[in-house]
């Protein structure tokens, strides 16, 4: 049987009218009908121009000048419309909020329908049965406000399924759902493949792809396709390094090690990859008894919001010094917690203490001289024009020494090392620099711990690593508590030593992450999922938590 | 967030009025309330006012809402009666023609009967059309009201840039509610009762410029959805909320063709054959 291609680009090279270089240059690529195809790259690659290109948005909304060709089952894209490529190839934008945008379940998945007129009695069946593909038929009703960040993207794939369309778009299905509901969404994908669709997947969490199989991987790098193969060759090739990318975990593990692998052989998935056994040296976890500061305590806090209980009897308390994650899945009440801690919410019984102070009688502003909470978005915290103009800001209100305002915020630009930026307007830094901006002007306030919502959410490797070495630096060189809530695996193996786990606004877990990430059962309740140093281990005959503290020394002595 | 805790009900509730298609309130609340703006006749105005006190116990609405809605209009209305007044103590006898009917007066001014009576009927009348939107407002969803412009002829674009704005409103005042936060967190004091509401109001601004630059945002990947999906395809849509028409929709949408004839055959006597006509009073 020969293979009918889907999407075939030829020379293919793109600029966007308003930029002066191309975008993409001479891109050939071919997607077949029913394959499943991985996309990666870094930011700014050029992948998420690659998906406009393929879903008609270029060249029908975007304008720009195209040479070579796009050629969509058959046809060039320039001779279809946006409608007429959505008929064979759905699109499941990244953010899954925005792009919901009827009032209900049922109103957003007809969307696409109510466009082409059709009839209520056929929409109601088509509704129905495009919501049982995805599981979302017991929530027709249901208004966005309502949903999870899972269900909603849920729905968007709902609303792209009528009339067997033939292909779907996936851009970043991963990038805001926590592990459980990362691996759902990527078993439905497979299934839907199973289902005789192409898939095409454009992520950067590459290994969270790779619980399913992919028949193809593609990596983009500055707008051009550096890689066009199986996964198997790619992994060998090295090439994730260069292409800053993270390569899976157990490879990374396995070279920390020092283990050579056979490029004869397979190496993904693991269970058939075949390594040589390794030897790892005794090791006993040292308990590091933190005897710095208490500076945060919480004693049996309990919170509930419309009657129903978000935290329940939580205790636990916090050194200076100490980095910790507070991991669990959504709705676990990881945030709940920051904003109890923050002053922002208030306990229903339960006293919070910072620095053996009741917070009670404190006002937010009061506690936010201790506490500095860094929200996820640093769009949302920046209210000045200059760097310098949105440090000042929190310093003006709480101090009127002008020497000493000028001294401060001469140590924190140099802290946060964004001293050569200090009169760079805003919006002319990059997100990582947003972010470093947002940690600087609460850092500005000399708080005692600082709690930091998904610092890296969105992020790709490269700029993931960024931000977490300057706040590893920033660890160093302060005495400050770092608390990350995060559900990122590694962010968590590799940037903090203790780690709370919640679920269900229950502290399941509170001590060395190692211990609680090669925990199976601990991870299972808290939706959480097992990295592929589990395996590794239970392949290799290693104690897992032995071989999770070997990576996690070795990661920080090479750092 | 749960139903029927905001103004705006994001599910159609379960009543008679509920139920109706957007396509039957929509022209139904527009016929009714040109008839309360163009009339000054209690006959009309009473039996609307009726309906729709009885209509809007039967939506079952946010009873602290209601209230509130109505000390504030309440009071609204009067001030204005009472300065209409005051701008023209004799305003009655430019609708009634006859000689002033004094009752008493308050130094200068003179109270007429006339001037009473046309201002009861004024504040009546104003009253009505309050209680009239308020009955609109509670039984209508934000699709229902899509639908029900579309099928106005009003293009299905601003239809659902309308839905859209109701879709969105909620998100963007829960980033507002945030971004506030973050900054009461660094210092920045909000609370209403250790500073004066202009410098509050000074201080909300500041909040404005952020907020408006991640709503922006926003609008890119809205559009792109609905491009995506075929929105402005063709220039007729239907929609999923729309049923086909049951006799209670066949019945209100008569209903509302009654009303709209009656209000074009009202403004064509008053303009044509009775152009200098009083207004009614009950005493002739």
């Amino acid at each position: 049987m020969t293979k009918r291609s889907f999407i075939q680009f030829n020379n293919f090279t793109f600029r966007y009218d308003s930029q002066r270089e191309p975008t993409l240059y001479d891109i050939n690529l071919t997607i077949y009908e029913g394959e499943k195809v991985l996309i990666l790259g870094q930011s700014g690659s050029g992948k998420s121009t690659l998906m406009h290109c393929m879903n008609g948005l270029i060249p029908f909304s975007y304008k720009g000048e195209i040479q070579g060709e796009c050629i969509i089952m058959d046809k060039p894209s320039t001779s279809l419309s946006l409608f007429k490529i959505g008929q064979q190839l759905g699109s499941i934008l990244q953010d899954s909020d925005a792009q919901f945008v009827a009032l209900s379940v049922a109103e957003d998945v007809a969307f696409v329908l109510e466009n082409q007129n059709f009839t209520k009695p056929v929409m109601v069946e088509k509704v129905k049965e495009a919501t049982s593909k995805v599981g979302m038929h017991d929530f027709l009703a249901q208004v966005p406000f309502q949903l999870s960040g899972g269900q909603k993207q849920k729905v968007a794939l709902a609303g792209v399924l009528h009339d067997d369309v033939k292909g779907l778009l996936f851009d970043e299905p991963l990038a805001s759902l926590d592990p459980q509901s990362a691996k759902a969404a990527i078993e439905l994908i497979d299934e839907l493949h199973e289902s005789g669709k192409t898939m095409i997947i454009i992520e950067h969490r590459f290994e969270d792809v790779l619980i399913k199989p992919v028949d193809r991987v593609v990596v983009m790098h500055e707008g051009r396709i550096v890689f066009d193969g199986d996964v198997d060759t790619l992994l060998k090739t090295r090439l994730c390094l260069r292409y800053g990318l993270r390569e899976p975990l157990y490879l990374q593990a396995l070279s920390t090690f020092k283990v050579k692998l056979d490029t004869q052989k397979i190496w993904h998935p693991l269970h058939s990859l075949r390594f040589p056994s390794f030897t790892l040296p005794a090791i006993t976890y040292e308990e590091v008894v933190n005897h710095e500061e208490e500076v945060l305590r919480l004693n049996h806090v309990s919170f509930q919001y419309d009657e129903r209980p978000l935290i329940k009897d939580v205790s636990f308390s916090i050194r200076r010094g100490e980095r910790i994650a507070l991991m669990g899945e959504n709705g676990a009440g990881k945030s709940t917690i920051a904003k109890l801690a923050s002053g922002i919410l208030r306990p229903l019984s339960g006293n919070i203490h910072v620095k053996d102070q009741d917070i009670n009688g404190m006002s937010i502003a009061q506690i936010g001289l201790h506490i500095g909470y860094v929200m996820q978005n640093p769009n949302q915290m920046i209210v000045k024009q200059s760097v310098e103009e949105e440090i000042l800001f929190a310093l003006r209100l709480r101090h009127t020494d002008e020497a000493f305002i000028q001294e401060r915020l001469l140590e924190v630009l140099i802290m946060t090392d964004l001293k050569s930026m200090r009169r760079w307007p805003v919006n002319a830094l990059s997100y990582g620099q947003k972010k470093r901006l947002t940690v600087a002007s609460i850092l500005a306030l000399s708080p005692d711990v600082l709690i930091l919502d998904e610092p890296t959410a969105g992020q790709d490797y490269a700029h993931y690593t960024e931000i977490m070495s300057f706040l590893q630096s920033l660890h160093e060189s302060t005495n400050l508590a770092f608390v990350f809530i995060t559900h990122d695996m590694h962010l968590a193996m590799e940037y903090t030593d203790r780690a709370l786990v919640f679920s269900k606004g229950s502290l399941i877990y509170d001590g060395p992450t190692y211990k609680a990430l090669s925990n199976d059962a601990l991870l299972n309740q808290a939706s959480l999922r097992p990295t592929s140093l589990l395996e590794l281990a239970t392949l290799s005959g290693h104690d897992p938590a032995t071989l999770a503290l070997h990576f996690i020394k070795e990661f920080n002595h090479g750092q | 967030m749960a139903n029927n805790t905001m103004l705006i009900n994001f599910k159609p509730s379960d009543t008679f009025l509920g139920r109706l298609n957007g396509s039957v309130k929509v022209p139904l609340f527009v016929a009714l309330l040109i008839a309360v703006l163009m009339s000054f006749d209690l006959r009309i105005l009473f039996p609307i006012l009726v309906v729709s006190v009885i209509s809007l116990r039967s939506l079952h609405p946010n009873k602290t809402i209601v209230k509130a809605s109505l000390i504030f209009f309440v009071t609204l209305n009067a001030l204005n009666i009472v300065l209409f007044w005051l701008v023209d103590p004799n305003i009655g006898s430019v609708y009634i023609s006859g000689d002033p009917t004094p009752l008493t007066s308050i130094g200068s001014y003179v109270l007429t009967l006339e001037s009473v009576w046309y201002l009861s009927v004024r504040f009546f009348k104003i009253f009505t059309s309050f209680i009239l939107s308020l009955v609109f407002i509670f039984s209508i969803t934000p699709s229902q009201l899509a639908a029900g412009l579309a099928s106005m002829k009003v293009p299905p674009k601003i239809a659902a840039i309308i839905s859209l704005t109701f879709r969105f409103i909620p998100d963007l005042a829960n980033d507002f509610q945030n971004m506030k936060l973050s900054l009461q967190a660094r210092g920045l004091e909000l609370d209403a009762k250790k500073i004066s509401p202009i410098e509050r109001l000074k201080r909300n601004v500041t909040l404005l410029i952020p907020f408006l630059l991640t709503s922006f945002n926003k609008v890119e990947v809205v559009a792109n959805a609905l491009d995506l999906r075929g929105f402005g395809h063709q220039k007729k849509r239907t929609y999923y909320v729309e049923h086909a028409p049951t006799n209670s929709d066949r019945l209100m949408k008569g209903l509302a063709w009654i009303v709209a004839l009656s209000v074009i055959g009202y403004l064509v006597y008053m303009n044509t054959l009775a152009p200098t006509q009083d207004m009614w009073v009950y005493w002739r």
